[in-house]
This record gives structure tokens, C-alpha cells and sequence, in this order.
């Protein structure tokens, strides 16, 4: 007997999500309604993506707009300092940060333009740090690379000893490009963000609503759900309640609530419990749990009943959700028993 | 004398028989259709002993052909009928002497006439209808009124659904015009998407169409009406958005009951 596959499911709810999303299309329901299956469609692709190991591993890009401390961040993430920070806009070159414990150190890997591949053990943090300065940033003296990979144990990153790969990204500046050299990065950062499966999404907490950040998140971002990352907060001067409230409202968030950050407090053992690290991981890890069919799946028939409840005429016909319903039954294991559970809760809804 | 009586038998054979393919939009009619065509031209070409052939006659068929099966070979589906389309097939009949010497071909014109499921809403039941589709729906019902046979579409996991109430004017106002004001000899029900179907082996879409549409149904058991459940593309699979898509590697050799009503319509025996 062939072994059930915990995909079956995802794939029986991405044909419901898009059959309802056409017809939302069709019925011009309101724009909110149709983001939240457009968002629900895209976490499903997410979890599809890691299908049959086409991706083994969870890639985890951190996203903005130039000087919103995403490299700042990771170095926080990192418990190190090796990713290039600076006062003026650095990062060329996309970095993928991923574990391997069978590296002694640091290892980075440059990808050149003329298509050599190069390795290079590095012993200290500032050594790692240069070299991706020199291939990887404008300060750099060399031509950027086409791709860095840094790899080694990172036993401090809870992301990477999930299995999580982390991408730092060149600032993408969307809304102005003021010379082709920008738009360019923009364009590596935003062909980042296609094979990215979770992505954080900064923002400077002195600078909530800028429009690069609108434009980038309204263009590019939103549409992916990602996890709203607010840096810097140690640089808020005001009420943090009121901060909350004004990202809430920049960025028309109903469900999700920002996490914020100071990786400067971070780098301190003093600040380190105020920094708000601990919970920005934790909830990084929640969500890359969320990306698994087993854990994804629950959380995916909640989030369509919400995008398409009161509005029957956009929900498939009977076959569809007898068909998805049929897969998970299949599955008879505890995480399908859960979402059975859930959806004989919901009879009508499920057409059951 | 021999000659006569060919010509005689070219005469009967050639008249053109024209079929129109009716149903709703997104019901799989062009879908079903190339696939079948498709795989009656391989039996056919497979088969040399029967005497029989199967080709597309003029360029603008075959180009819609091919373009339609080489979308699904590439993993989509062909694009949308926006236009009527008229679609003309030979069917070659080889006349041999004792089974052995060839004496003549018989070439049969079938004509099959593929509208969009729009026309068919503006035609039937629902005036309402975008007044767009107003001519091609006059022209539908002129098709009709000179067919030999039509194909009823039936989208299945609509009917599964339950009973729709714009459905049911469509299908009686349909079959009331081809009871009352055509020459329709045969009428062939074709359930598309039985591959949606193979969780429930039951499943009976017949059953269903009588319950639900039983005005359509007491008509449709008067013209003696041929039924067909029917999977054109086999294991669909599903791209990331989730958008169903034909299978790698899509032959129409996967198909269920594709061939058999074309067959039935045109009484060929395959």
C-alpha cells in the first residue's frame, strides 16, 4: 500500500483557494476580501515549494528598503558581527547564511561573474566580515559577486539550527531609484523574495510610513505575508503604543501584529532582555513551523474560512471540499485528525 | 456499372452532417473535443485494416488542432473559445473489391461547430445575457436548426453541486428548441470531469441529472438520448498557484470514454 502523502491535502486546498479566488475576481468582492485569499494562495505556495525536496530547507530573507538595519539585524540573529553594516547604503549582493557543522569556522563561498567558484575559510568574524565587503557591498574593492553563501555551525541561531537558510538582501529601493545602480540591487532584492518562503520585512521605527517603505511593501511585500520586522525601536523617542498603532495603520494591518526590535540592545547582555530578540525569534520559528504540511494545513482551513465566510457564492463546488477532506481523512494521522476535527465543526462551510 | 453505384454511395455518404457542441462556460467542451478528435485520428491512423480515416480538411482546423493539443502536451489548457468556431473533419472511407483492391475513397464533411458557453447562456434561458454574445447566439440557433446531431456539455462537479435554477431554464429552454424547431437526430450527454470523480466509484451523474432536471430529463429519455461519463485529461495535477493542469507527459491515451461519443454520434465502430 502506497504511503499517504502529507502534501495530498495543501494541493486539494490550493485548487479550492484558487477556484475561489476567480470567482471573487468574477463577483468584485471587496479588494480586503480578495488580498486575504491572494495572501492565503501565496502561504500555500510556500508550503508547496518544500514539496518532494525541491527546497530542503526554509529559506528566511530579510527584506527592506536601503538603511533599515537588516544586516544589523542578522548580525543580532547571528550572535556575531559578520554581516557589513555602515553609515550609507552597502549590501550589493544577496547572502545566504546557512549551517554546517562540519565546517571548523567560517566558510565563505563567492560565486564571481565570470563564473568561478571560490571557497575560502576565514578564522575570525572580521575576517568573514571583510570579505563580504569586499564581494558583496559598495565599499567593496572588487567587482560584486553574483551570489555569497557563509556557512558554518552558528550554534547561537536557533533559525539555522531549524534548518532555516537566511538571506540578507541588498536594500530595495523601489519608489525612487535614483540611479541604475540602485535598481539594480532592487532587482536582485526582489528576485531574493521569489524563492523566499518567509520573509521579514523591516522598518525603522523613526521612520514608520516613509514612502520607500510604502511602495516597496504595497508593490512587492504585502502579498506574501510576511512577518513585519521594527527595527531600531531604541531610536522611538515616543509612546510605544502609539508606534504600534502607527504601523498598524501605514500598513493596513488587521491580523498581524509587528514585532519590534533593537539589535543595538541586543548586542549588549545588559539590554539583550529588553531588545526583544528572544520573542522576535520565537515568532520566526512559529512561522517557519507554520510552513510544514502538518502544521501549515490547520492554520491554512482557518484562514480560508475567514477570507471567504459570508460569501458563499465565491466557495467551489461540493466535489472540491470532498476531495480535500477525503485527502486528510487518508492521512489518519494526529494532525489530520485535528483538521478533520475542525472542519466537522463547520459542516456548511465545508459542504460536508 | 461498378462506377454508378459509387457514385451513388459518395452521394449518401456525403451530406455534410454537422454537429454543435453546447454547454456552459469552463464545461470542458473544446477540451473534450480536441482530445476526442485527437484520439480517433490515432485509432484510425493505428488501424489500417478498418478502411477508415480520420484528417482535419482545412488549415484553420488543423492549425486549432494542434495548437490545442500541444498547449496541453506543454502542461496548459488550450485558450478560452472567445469565437464561434467552425471545425470541418474528413472522415475517408477506402471502397475495396473483395476486401482487396481499392477502387475509390469516400470522403464524409463532418462539420462540428464549437461556440463559447457565453452564446450558449444569451441563447437559452437567460436574456439577460451580455448583449456581446446577441449575434452568435442567432447564429447558434441557426446551427441547430440544421444539425444532425448535438453534443450537451454537462459541467459535472456543477451538477454534483446541487440543482442550479439559471441551469435548469437554460437546459429546457435548449432541448424545447431542439424538440420543436430542428432536425436534431442525435443527442449525445457528455458528464466531463469524471477524474474529480474517483473518491466516489458510485457516483452516477445520470442519476443525478434525472433528479435534479426532471423536465430535461423526460425529454432527453424521448430523443433517446446517448449519455457519456467522460475524462478527457487524466490526473490533472495541480501548479503551485493551484490552477488544475494536465498531467507531464498528457497523451490522450489516458483519457476515459473519450472516443465513444463521437463514436456513437457517428456511428462508427472503433
Amino acid at each position: 500500500m502506497a504511503t499517504p502523502d502529507p502534501y495530498a491535502p495543501i494541493i486539494k486546498l490550493a485548487v479550492l483557494v484558487n477556484l475561489a479566488r476567480e470567482r471573487a475576481r468574477q463577483a468584485e468582492l471587496p479588494e480586503g476580501r480578495q488580498e486575504q485569499l491572494q495572501i492565503l494562495a501565496h502561504r500555500i505556495h510556500r508550503i508547496r515549494s518544500l514539496q518532494e525536496g525541491k527546497d530542503t530547507k526554509i529559506r528566511v530573507g530579510v527584506f527592506g528598503a536601503p538603511k533599515r538595519g537588516k544586516s544589523t539585524l542578522l548580525n543580532a540573529l547571528l550572535g556575531e558581527e559578520l554581516m557589513p553594516t555602515a553609515q550609507v547604503p552597502l549590501s550589493t549582493t544577496t547572502i545566504e547564511i546557512e549551517r554546517d557543522t562540519s565546517i571548523p569556522g567560517r566558510r565563505v563561498i563567492i560565486d564571481h561573474p565570470s563564473g568561478r567558484i571560490e571557497e575560502r575559510d576565514c578564522k575570525s568574524a572580521q575576517e568573514v566580515a571583510k570579505l563580504l565587503e569586499t564581494y558583496g557591498s559598495r565599499r567593496g574593492t572588487s567587482e560584486s559577486a553574483l551570489r555569497l553563501r557563509l556557512k558554518g555551525d552558528f550554534p547561537d541561531c536557533k533559525i539555522l539550527a531549524e534548518g532555516g537558510v537566511l538571506l540578507d538582501t541588498p536594500g530595495a529601493e523601489v519608489a525612487f531609484e535614483p540611479d541604475k545602480k540602485l535598481a539594480a540591487e532592487a532587482q536582485r532584492a526582489l528576485d531574493a523574495l521569489k524563492s523566499t518562503h518567509l520573509v521579514l520585512f523591516c522598518m525603522r521605527a523613526d521612520q514608520i510610513g516613509s514612502r520607500s517603505d510604502s511602495e516597496l511593501y504595497e508593490k512587492h511585500v504585502r502579498s506574501l505575508a510576511p512577518v513585519h520586522v521594527v527595527t531600531m525601536k531604541d531610536k522611538y523617542e515616543g509612546d510605544i503604543g502609539n508606534l504600534i498603532d502607527d504601523v498598524l495603520k501605514n500598513y493596513g494591518l488587521t491580523q498581524a501584529e509587528p514585532t519590534l526590535v533593537s539589535a543595538h540592545q541586543a548586542m549588549s547582555d545588559e539590554t539583550l532582555g529588553i531588545s526583544g530578540m528572544a520573542q522576535f525569534e520565537e515568532k520566526v520559528l512559529r512561522e517557519i513551523g507554520r510552513i510544514t504540511p502538518e502544521h501549515g494545513l490547520l492554520s491554512c482551513l482557518r484562514n480560508f474560512e475567514l477570507a471567504a465566510e459570508d460569501f458563499s457564492e465565491i466557495r467551489p463546488e461540493r466535489i472540491h471540499f470532498m476531495n480535500l477532506y477525503g485527502e486528510i481523512e487518508g492521512l489518519n494521522n494526529d494532525w489530520s485528525s485535528e483538521a478533520i476535527k475542525h472542519m466537522r465543526s463547520k459542516p456548511e462551510f465545508w459542504k460536508l | 456499372m461498378i462506377s454508378k453505384a459509387i457514385k451513388f454511395v459518395k452521394e449518401q455518404l456525403t451530406a455534410e452532417p454537422s454537429f454543435v457542441f453546447v454547454g456552459p462556460p469552463a464545461s470542458g467542451k473544446t477540451v473534450y473535443f480536441t482530445c476526442a478528435m485527437d484520439r480517433i485520428k490515432k485509432i484510425l491512423s493505428q488501424s489500417p485494416a478498418c478502411g477508415l480515416s480520420l484528417q482535419t480538411e482545412d488549415k484553420k482546423t488543423l492549425k486549432r488542432h494542434n495548437s490545442s493539443i500541444s498547449a496541453m502536451k506543454k502542461g496548459g489548457w488550450p485558450p478560452k473559445t472567445m469565437a464561434a468556431h467552425k471545425l470541418y473533419y474528413l472522415l475517408t472511407k477506402k471502397i475495396r473489391v473483395g476486401g482487396k483492391f481499392h477502387l475509390a475513397d469516400i470522403d464524409t464533411r463532418l462539420i462540428y461547430h464549437d461556440y463559447p458557453g457565453e452564446v450558449f447562456e444569451k441563447a437559452f434561458g437567460d436574456e439577460n445575457a451580455d448583449p456581446h454574445w446577441e449575434k452568435e447566439a442567432k447564429n447558434l440557433k441557426t446551427d441547430l436548426q440544421t444539425a444532425h446531431g448535438v453534443f450537451l456539455v454537462i459541467d459535472t462537479p456543477k451538477l454534483h453541486n446541487g440543482e442550479d435554477e439559471a441551469y435548469n431554464l437554460q437546459l429546457f429552454d435548449l432541448l424545447k428548441f431542439i424538440e420543436n424547431e430542428t432536425k436534431v437526430k442525435r443527442i449525445c450527454v457528455i458528464f466531463t470531469k469524471r477524474d474529480l470523480f474517483r473518491r466516489d466509484p458510485e457516483f452516477d451523474p445520470k442519476q443525478h441529472l434525472r433528479l435534479l432536471y426532471d423536465d430535461a430529463w423526460s425529454f432527453l429519455e424521448r430523443s433517446k438520448a446517448a449519455f457519456f461519463f467522460v475524462t478527457a485529461v487524466s490526473n490533472p495535477g495541480s501548479d503551485l498557484d493551484g490552477n488544475l493542469v494536465p498531467p507531464k507527459g498528457f497523451e490522450t491515451s489516458q483519457s476515459e470514454n473519450l472516443i465513444e461519443p463521437l463514436a456513437w454520434a457517428l456511428k462508427l465502430q472503433l
